[in-house]
């Protein structure tokens, strides 16, 4: 009897052994991502896990609520390995590199990708969702300026909706800049904000038309039509909830700031079917190395993004809900193996 | 003689910070440059205009409510005046102004800006002023009362002649506890559109150009010292005579 049971045990063994040899590899790799302090890095450090375990990786931990030089003091220090950043933040705030108007997404992304692997990171896939400031206006503002009290003149070259910096520049331009527009604070003084658009763009939005609030705020009087004219982040759902119109950055004047992947070098390199799953992941987002960038391409992937982050800002759902739905739709990554 | 180097070497000490940032540090600093002083004016002004209309509605409202309910007939008004007011205060100023909006919004009227901060203000500056008005009536000396009905005043004469004088100074120095407190709780204004003192207290933080924020803290504090100073005086000098006398 004993040997039977001895046999048993020994087949279930070897049974068991044999289905998961390939997973035994995997799970010996101890995958750490980290992400950051809001909605769209919760996000994104669940997508990195489900991708990884849906291409058999096991050990995979996820450590997000980071500030922005967190993650990246993390990476080095090694106690992350894996996470996803924006182009324009490692290029000029971790890299020091000179971030200018005019730059171009892939631009960006490769000399990036070049430097950082001397830090020893392997750069992985991009989107081109280019989460940065934009200038956003109400619905209403955008079909109709003319309605609007603040608005005397529109000038020939707004095809209407108003939704480009040169025609929101243009009617600045013809009003004496009275449109009011509310901001954040930050915008409002950083050199690179504001003061960099109407630089760009060549109007000015005189001070009396000019409010400076909180983020939260600013949003919030946008959404009540008590200004046409605001400030958002360019993923942000609430964009998509109330109808607002962003104004495309045509010339550029902020640098790309486009979601993507970086690995420390030791994981790929025990590891490469990490690089694989993670850019499968990031392929379902529109944009990627090497495409030329068009407003159209970049329109295409923020509304992917603002509705990706809308599943949990408006709808509710816990951030690996979102990322898990998200992917169930995307062929790239395969959630059921 | 005393009271007054205290305040003046504060004040110098505040001014001394503003002058030094706003006159002699020419460089950028981080991701902003040092205010010009006619920003920094315009901005205490605006800081001003909050705290002053804020303050003349909290002071109608609080120094007659105050006395009201220090009256004997209405004395069972007095908890639930002082327990809704004190409400007021225990909240924090920034969930008092933060929860302003929202009903601004809900009423219809304009919610950013200037006009829910101020309402903002006026809740949170009503405590010392209503607490302090009821406990300066309330104890004058029942004997004093007892006098005044004896020579045959009636109770307006009581309250105008007799309390009021007495309980004077306890009620400006509610006013003046209230305004100190509002010139401060009125730098979170701005995170409602309101502008003041805190656009630099803020802005500076969120670029991390501590100087800015340093120029916008001095000018509020040396505010908050000079309105203090100020309320002080006009206390003194209302206080009757008598008392002083007493009270050295």
């Amino acid at each position: 009897m004993k040997r039977v049971c001895v046999g048993v045990v020994a087949l279930a063994l070897l049974f068991v052994l044999g289905s998961t040899s390939l997973q035994a590899q995997q799970d010996d790799v101890d995958i750490n991502v980290v992400a950051k302090n809001f909605t769209e890095e919760f996000i994104m450090g669940q997508l990195q896990k489900l991708a990884l375990q849906a291409a058999g990786f096991s050990n995979v931990s996820v450590t997000d609520g980071l500030s922005s030089t967190a993650l990246r003091d993390a990476m080095e220090s090694g106690d992350g390995n894996l996470a996803m950043d924006y182009t324009g933040t490692t290029f000029g705030t971790h890299l020091g590199l000179e971030l200018k108007p005019g730059l171009s997404p892939d631009f960006v992304y490769q000399k990036m990708a070049q430097v950082d692997l001397a830090n020893g990171f392997v750069t992985l896939d991009r989107s081109e969702g280019h989460n940065t400031f934009a200038m956003a206006a109400t619905a209403n503002f955008a079909q109709n300026p003319g309605d609007f009290d603040s608005v005397n003149t529109v000038p020939d070259e707004v095809e209407l909706p108003v939704d480009t910096m040169p025609e929101l520049a243009a009617l600045y331009n013809a009003n004496d800049g009275s449109i009011p527009a509310i901001i954040d604070l930050e915008f409002a003084e950083r050199d690179d904000g504001l003061k960099l658009l109407q630089r760009v763009y060549e109007f000015e939005i005189s001070d009396d038309a000019l409010t400076k609030a909180s983020v939260g705020k600013s949003l919030q009087a946008l959404a009540n039509n008590e200004f046409p004219v605001g400030m958002v982040f360019a993923t942000d759902p609430a964009i998509a909830e109330n109808n607002f119109t962003t104004m495309a950055d045509t010339s550029r004047a902020f640098p790309p700031f486009d979601q993507y992947a970086y690995a420390s070098s030791e994981l790929i390199a025990e590891a490469p079917g990490v690089a694989t799953a993670i850019n499968n992941m990031i392929s379902c987002f529109p944009g990627g190395i090497g495409e030329d960038w068009s407003i159209e391409l970049r329109n295409e992937s923020q509304t992917v993004w603002r509705n990706l982050n809308a599943q949990v800002a408006v709808e509710d759902k816990s951030p690996e809900e979102a990322a898990r739905s998200f992917l169930e739709d995307c062929d790239a990554v395969d959630l059921s193996s | 003689m005393r009271r007054y180097i205290a305040f003046v070497v504060l004040l110098g000490l505040l001014l001394g910070v503003l002058v030094w940032v706003t006159s002699f540090v020419t460089e950028a600093q981080g991701l902003m440059n040092p205010l010009a002083w006619e920003e920094i004016y315009d901005l205490t002004i605006e800081h001003i205009q909050m705290v002053v209309v804020a303050e003349a509605i909290a002071i109608a409202i609080g120094v007659p409510l105050g006395i009201l309910i220090a009256l004997p007939q209405f004395r069972a008004l007095s908890p639930p005046v002082l327990g809704f007011a004190g409400v007021g205060q225990s909240v924090p100023s920034l969930a008092v102004i933060a929860i302003m909006s929202p009903i601004f919004a809900l009423l219809s009227l304009n919610s950013t800006g200037y006009w829910p901060v101020v309402v903002a203000l006026i809740i949170y500056g009503l405590m010392p002023i209503i607490r302090n008005a009821f406990a300066g009536m309330s104890n004058v000396d029942p004997a004093l009362i007892e006098a005044g009905r004896g020579m045959g005043m009636t109770q307006g004469q009581i309250i105008r002649q007799v309390q009021i004088p007495i309980a004077i100074s306890v009620i400006v120095a509610g006013i003046r506890t209230s305004t100190t407190l509002n010139v401060g709780a009125a730098t979170l204004g701005v995170l409602n559109g309101a502008g003041g003192l805190g656009e630099p207290i803020l802005s500076g933080m969120a670029t991390s150009t501590y100087l800015v924020t340093l120029q916008g803290g001095a000018a509020a504090a040396a505010l908050a010292v000079i309105v203090d100073r100020l309320i002080g005086g006009v206390e003194s000098w209302l206080t009757p005579k008598g008392l002083l006398v007493a009270q050295s």
